[in-house]
């Protein structure tokens, strides 16, 4: 029987009686990261990345069990090691080293092999059996230098502050937000970030992650402006579910700009309802899937989560690879 | 730093150059399998698209005056000269630059003849003035094939028709038509033919024998009918179902052949992107 295989809870370790990512509750769940689309409510115990401690406790409640580690540290389950590296998706998130008699199989979770200066950076782990996301697994997806995109989304709010314009910027609370705001440039204003933003803001804050200063709007806008602030110049860093509820109305008249990877494509012309797109992702594009399948040295990729039929079809047919499909039994649309 | 646009005003291809063409010397110059190609295009919506995507971020730089010399030297070229050249083109370009680029290799980019001949991006010798032109174009002019959908009668004692023509949307299973364009056709007072197409008496003839269904003032016609179409002017517009409008429309030839209707994509992407739109690949 296979070191891990795939149930309809998720992916199992049998030996260990471990569930990675489980999709409903299960006695042991190691948990990659802390989107909502990995770590669900419900399981008995948690294991994951002491970064990502603070995160499950916000979202999944103060009195979860949980035990963290760090990364290169092992802990042993029955006989299987288990191990944790830095994935470079968000803060706190880890790929999972699962080894027992010889046998090494390595789950990625989300992950981007280019350094952001936010999370740790990703790192290549050996294996014999490596299973890995696929969400922007076509070539058409490959990312730029992180900096010409900043300099870029810099540039955008410059000029709409020079209009007296408010900037609002869509990113998730977790990851996308924090990257964001690290690289604002804040000479051009100050930086508002809604109330879930702040919310991660603080945890992250407390677990050592700094990304400049920021202006805290969870009581709302309208309590910003009532306070003395002048948002016209300022840029509002919010999660998309904002965008409709009453909470963004005290802006007026604003910008609105998503970051995602999925901005690259521009389906000629239609960004989605936003007046711009900048094309910033934390999962790893084209060229990075390759390069990570690569350097694990892995005879067998099992390809879950994303386009996962293209790039095994790719593994196989051009890398003679042993390359097949995990279906994720209730895949959602993944975080970014 | 992003580049700058490239200007492709007063440039012509000196042969067209089918998608199908350049779809298979990308394949073999990235040494990607034609399949995960399609995969691609069936995701970003358009070849072109995909293409233009799967080249990654720009890779050295050509001047304007390259791409002049190679269109002038093209036809003494080899498949795989022309195939090499024009791969290292597209790599230096930006990803508009490059769906541009394959649109005018394709015939159907027409660059605006007022401005042929202004020199473009050329190295050193680019001037400010002539790249902030360049930036400047919000219309080109393409050349389409579209079917006909609807006629509107127009005056009393003449006998004239403003023709809606469309074009195809999704893939060629489920296709259907989006009005884009309109012209006019009809004769004089006289019962002369007047907009210049060779066969306008017998297209008002066919027209009078196939009108359809009354939908206000206009009448719907059976959609059978092709026709090669010269737009000038092609500009977005929020404000039109297809997201374009062309200022000028010139029926050119009736094609009596039903095959291959342009896609909306293929309008869409000959236009610049909007100046509020960012691309960072």
């Amino acid at each position: 029987m296979a070191l891990v295989t795939y149930t309809e809870l998720g992916f199992y370790c049998a030996q260990a009686d471990l569930y990675i990512d489980p999709l409903r509750r299960v006695a042991k769940a190691l948990v990659t990261h802390a989107h909502s689309d990995h770590a669900r409510p419900g399981m008995q115990h948690y294991l994951c990345h002491s970064d990502s401690v603070g995160i499950l406790k916000l979202r999944l409640g103060q009195r979860i069990s949980l035990q963290s580690m760090g990364y290169g540290e092992s802990i042993w389950m029955n006989g299987v090691e288990v191990t944790l590296f830095p994935a470079g998706h968000v803060p706190g998130s880890a790929q999972v080293r699962l080894s027992y008699r010889g046998e090494v199989w390595v789950i990625t979770g989300d992950y981007k092999t280019v350094g952001d200066g936010l999370s740790p950076a990703w790192v290549s782990v050996r294996c014999h059996h490596l299973v890995t996301e696929s969400t922007f697994a076509l070539p058409i997806f490959q990312w730029r230098d992180q900096q010409l995109v900043f300099d870029e989304i810099n540039a955008w709010w410059r000029g709409n502050a020079a209009a007296g314009r408010p900037s609002v910027l869509l990113g998730y609370s977790l990851g996308k937000a924090q990257r964001i705001l690290k690289y604002l440039d804040r000479s051009v204003g100050e930086v508002v970030c809604h109330g879930a933003i702040s919310a991660s803001n603080r945890v992250l804050e407390s677990a050592g992650f700094d990304f400049g200063p920021w202006v805290d709007a969870t009581e709302g806008l309208s309590g910003l402006r009532a306070g003395g602030r002048v948002l016209d110049g300022s840029l509002v860093v919010c999660p998309p579910n904002a965008l409709r509820s009453a909470w963004i109305t005290p802006l007026g008249n604003y910008a609105l700009a998503n970051c995602s990877g999925w901005m690259a494509v521009s389906k000629s012309g239609d960004w989605g309802g936003v007046d711009k797109g900048f094309v910033l992702s934390d999962h790893a594009d084209w060229p990075q899937l390759l390069e990570a399948v690569r350097a694990s040295g892995a005879e067998h990729v099992h390809v879950t989560h994303g386009f996962s039929e293209t790039l095994s079809r790719y593994l196989r047919e051009t890398m003679g690879l042993d390359a097949d499909v995990v279906e994720q039994a209730m895949w959602e649309r993944t975080e970014e | 730093m992003m580049r700058t646009k490239f200007n492709f005003i007063g440039l012509e291809a000196p042969q067209k150059v089918s998608m199908g063409k350049l779809k298979l010397w990308l394949s073999e110059s990235l040494g990607m399998p034609m399949w995960l190609i399609a995969e691609s295009q069936r995701f970003a919506g358009s070849l072109n698209e995909a293409l233009a995507l799967v080249l990654g971020a720009p890779e050295g730089e050509v001047s304007r005056l390259y791409i002049e010399q190679g269109f002038a030297q093209w036809g003494g070229w080899t498949d795989g000269e022309q195939r090499a050249w024009v791969f290292r083109v597209l790599v230096s370009m930006e990803v508009e630059d490059r769906r541009r680029f394959m649109a005018l290799l394709n015939g159907r980019l027409v660059t605006g003849s007022a401005l042929a001949g202004m020199a473009g991006r050329d190295g050193a010798a680019s001037s400010g003035t002539e790249t902030e032109m360049a930036e400047n174009i919000a219309s080109v002019s393409v050349k389409v094939r579209a079917v006909l959908l609807y006629v509107r009668p127009m005056g009393r004692s003449v006998l004239q028709y403003e023709l809606t023509f469309g074009l195809r949307t999704g893939e060629e299973s489920e296709v259907t038509y989006v009005g884009c364009f309109k012209a006019v056709v009809g004769t004089d007072e006289a019962g002369v033919a007047i907009h210049g197409l060779t066969d306008e008496l017998s297209l008002l003839e066919w027209i009078g024998s196939n009108l359809g269904e009354r939908i206000g003032p206009i009448r719907g016609v059976r959609v059978s009918e092709v026709f090669e179409l010269h737009c000038d002017g092609v500009q977005w517009s929020k404000r039109h179902k297809a997201g374009f409008k062309a200022e000028r429309v010139r029926v050119v030839s009736w094609l009596r052949d039903t095959a291959g209707v342009s896609g909306l994509w293929e309008v869409r992407d000959c236009l610049p992107r909007p100046k509020d739109f960012g691309q960072s690949g």
